[in-house]
């Protein structure tokens, strides 16, 4: 019977490596071919590191002023887009449950709808408007890009903070800070906000991560966003795009990495600051 | 403890409260008065409205009609975080990113409590026994453990009336028993106009200076847990608190005769063919053969509950369960014959349905 157990066991440990292994290769191998082909020069083989110190050199071609635009308004646009998608939705989905449960399946269906309209028939009603936000009410600047994306993440923040606000008490939470003295405003910051924190950062890495990577929005209205910048560079030197497009990973790691360091952070901060004390009879 | 007089003496009036959901009328003209300092209890089965009326009076709850008056003031349109109260829910409600300490302080922040909040979280905690947990995080804490945290923040705040919202139901017998006492106490100590809501009559019983007995949305009796219990009003109150035998009998004005013998009855008892409601404890059973058939009765079951015992008698007509000591229960055995003999006590009679 022992026997058995230990060969189920090592059985299960070397399916869980295999799983692993594959799973790495699958991610990685992309990372490495593109690491390898921005310091290989495809015809004779040459490795070299050209196209990183292009990227450091002085540049007359201008193609480093259109990638640092193009990277300024993706972050922008990340910036923007998790404030806005997070700030309406959040509030939004409290309210839903709080109040208004009858309506959780209508807005849970409106805000899975972008995943079944793809970004091209999407582009296609927003053109119009983004005639009109240009031209009559804002101006043409990329930025205003943000809006669009806010609808194409909903899917991504509907779900990660739905798996938040359904791993605590709301109802309880929010009335207990009700009773207490505490406003609406309280209830969201001080103590929803905080509970929910793990899927406001998760839906935070995905937007940031959607926004970084989105091409066809910008491409079909002609904005100039990271991605769009970066197949611009392609069309003159494909090495230089595949050592931008790896430092821009490492970028968005870097960053992602030090948005869950800081958020982590100030919880503990706050924890540290409330040592208990004696009491004197 | 320095808050006993700032949060102590608080009276309360609900007036003509009504509130419907749907086609459930949840508080039908419901009316209450606490005294400052007072503990009141609702009591009541699920739906009967108690719930409904504590979260009315914090606030959580609109009413459609009626007013809310706490120290004088009309509070009645005022939201939940304006009305100066507190409130201990039966989910513990700790906020869980916060240690023991950063809720109780937190709870101070929200309502700006005067003083060294250090020192008012640590007063608060020795109170409830806590003293030593307070950087604990309540996943650390046991429920029991929980739940005084709770309390601790609900007086931490010196409100004017603590409100506690079936706060026992979830812990497990023991723990419950012990922080029942231990609510009592501290209310006592404090001296805070309490509103407690439940659905077990012994913890209402037991914690309550009155007890307010509800059904479906209406107030139907309310007075000291003793009153209650041995001069209920109603056969709903009588049959809600305690046990109750619902024998047959024939009411002619001040008493009934019921099982051959005659009855006391309480005012307010109805007449002609009735149903008297007697209570285990005043029955007694006395082994006999051969007795007068009316109050001759066969024992079906003895069941042992400690410090008393039960025994089902099967009498004609149906049965009675009589309330007796260890030492006049062991003698009785099922299939024995017994005299069922009614004590002297006023009992309610309500009208044969």
């Amino acid at each position: 019977m022992a026997g058995v157990n230990a060969r189920a066991k090592s059985g299960a440990k070397t399916f869980r490596v295999v799983v692993i292994a594959l799973a790495s290769v699958y991610f990685l191998l992309p990372l490495v071919s593109l690491a390898d082909f921005s310091v290989r020069f495809p015809l004779t083989g040459k490795v070299d590191a050209n196209a990183w110190l292009a990227l450091i050199a002085p540049d007359d071609s201008g193609r480093l002023d259109l990638l640092r635009e193009g990277l300024f308004n993706s972050l922008v646009m990340a910036v923007m887009t998790v404030v806005l998608a997070i700030g309406i939705l959040l509030p939004t989905m409290m309210l839903v449950r709080l109040r208004l449960p009858k309506l959780s399946r209508i807005v849970e269906f409106i805000c899975l709808l972008p995943l079944t309209i793809p970004a091209v028939v999407l582009v296609v009603g927003l053109a119009p408007i983004y005639a009109v936000i240009s031209t009559k009410i804002l101006d043409a600047n990329t930025i205003w890009l943000a809006f669009a994306y806010v609808i194409l993440v909903l899917p991504f923040v509907y779900r990660s903070l739905d798996a938040g606000l359904r791993s605590i008490d709301l109802k309880t939470l929010s009335e207990t800070t009700r009773s207490f003295g505490g406003s609406w405003w309280t209830v969201l910051w001080r103590v929803i906000v905080p509970n929910v924190r793990s899927a406001i950062v998760s839906a935070c890495f995905i937007t940031i991560a959607v926004v970084l990577g989105e091409f066809t929005f910008a491409r079909m209205l002609a904005r100039t966003n990271l991605q769009t910048s970066l197949f611009q560079i392609n069309l003159s030197d494909g090495q230089v795009a595949a050592a931008v497009s790896l430092l821009c990973l490492g970028l968005t790691t870097l960053l992602l990495v030090a948005l869950d360091l800081i958020v982590g952070l100030g919880e503990r901060r706050r924890a540290r600051t409330l040592a208990p004390v004696t009491v004197e009879d | 403890m320095t808050q006993t007089s700032a949060s102590a003496g608080r009276g309360v009036q609900l007036r003509n409260l009504t509130r419907v959901f749907g086609s459930v009328r949840a508080l039908d003209d419901f009316s209450l008065d606490i005294a400052p300092g007072e503990l009141v209890a609702l009591l009541g089965p699920s739906g009967c409205g108690k719930t409904t009326a504590l979260r009315a009076l914090s606030g959580l709850e609109d009413v459609d009609s009626g007013s809310i008056v706490v120290d004088g003031e009309d509070v009645t349109a005022k939201p939940a975080n304006r009305r100066d109260m507190a409130m201990v829910f039966q989910s513990y409600s700790l906020f869980p990113h916060m240690t023991v300490a950063g809720n109780i302080d937190f709870a101070c922040e929200l309502r700006k409590v005067a003083g060294d909040r250090r020192k008012i979280v640590a007063e608060n905690l020795e109170l409830v026994g806590l003293g030593t947990q307070a950087d604990r995080y309540p996943h650390q804490l046991s429920g029991g453990q929980q739940q005084r945290v709770a309390l601790a923040r609900a007086l931490a705040v010196r409100p004017k009336v603590l409100l506690l919202d079936e706060p026992l139901s979830a812990l497990d017998a023991k723990v419950r028993v012990q922080l029942r006492d231990e609510i009592r106490r501290i209310q006592q100590e404090v001296g805070i106009t309490t509103l407690f809501v439940t659905h077990d009559q012994e913890e209402a019983l037991v914690v309550a200076d009155r007890v307010g007995v509800m059904s479906s949305g209406k107030l139907m009796q309310i007075g000291a847990p003793a009153d209650i219990y041995s001069r209920p009003v109603t056969g709903f109150v009588a049959d809600f608190i305690g046990q109750t035998n619902k024998l047959p009998g024939r009411s002619a004005g001040s008493s009934a005769s019921v099982l051959g013998q005659t009855v006391p009855l309480l005012p307010g008892s109805a007449s002609g063919d009735v149903t008297v409601l007697i209570r285990p404890e005043n029955i007694t059973l006395r082994p006999a053969a051969g007795v007068a058939a009316d109050r001759a009765g066969r024992v079906q079951i003895t069941g042992f509950l400690g410090s008393h015992a039960k025994v089902r008698v099967e009498v004609p007509g149906g049965f009675v369960v009589a309330q007796l000591g260890v030492g006049e229960s062991s003698g009785l055995a099922p299939g024995d014959e017994v005299e069922v003999i009614l004590k002297d006590v006023p009992a309610l009679a309500v009208a044969t349905s």
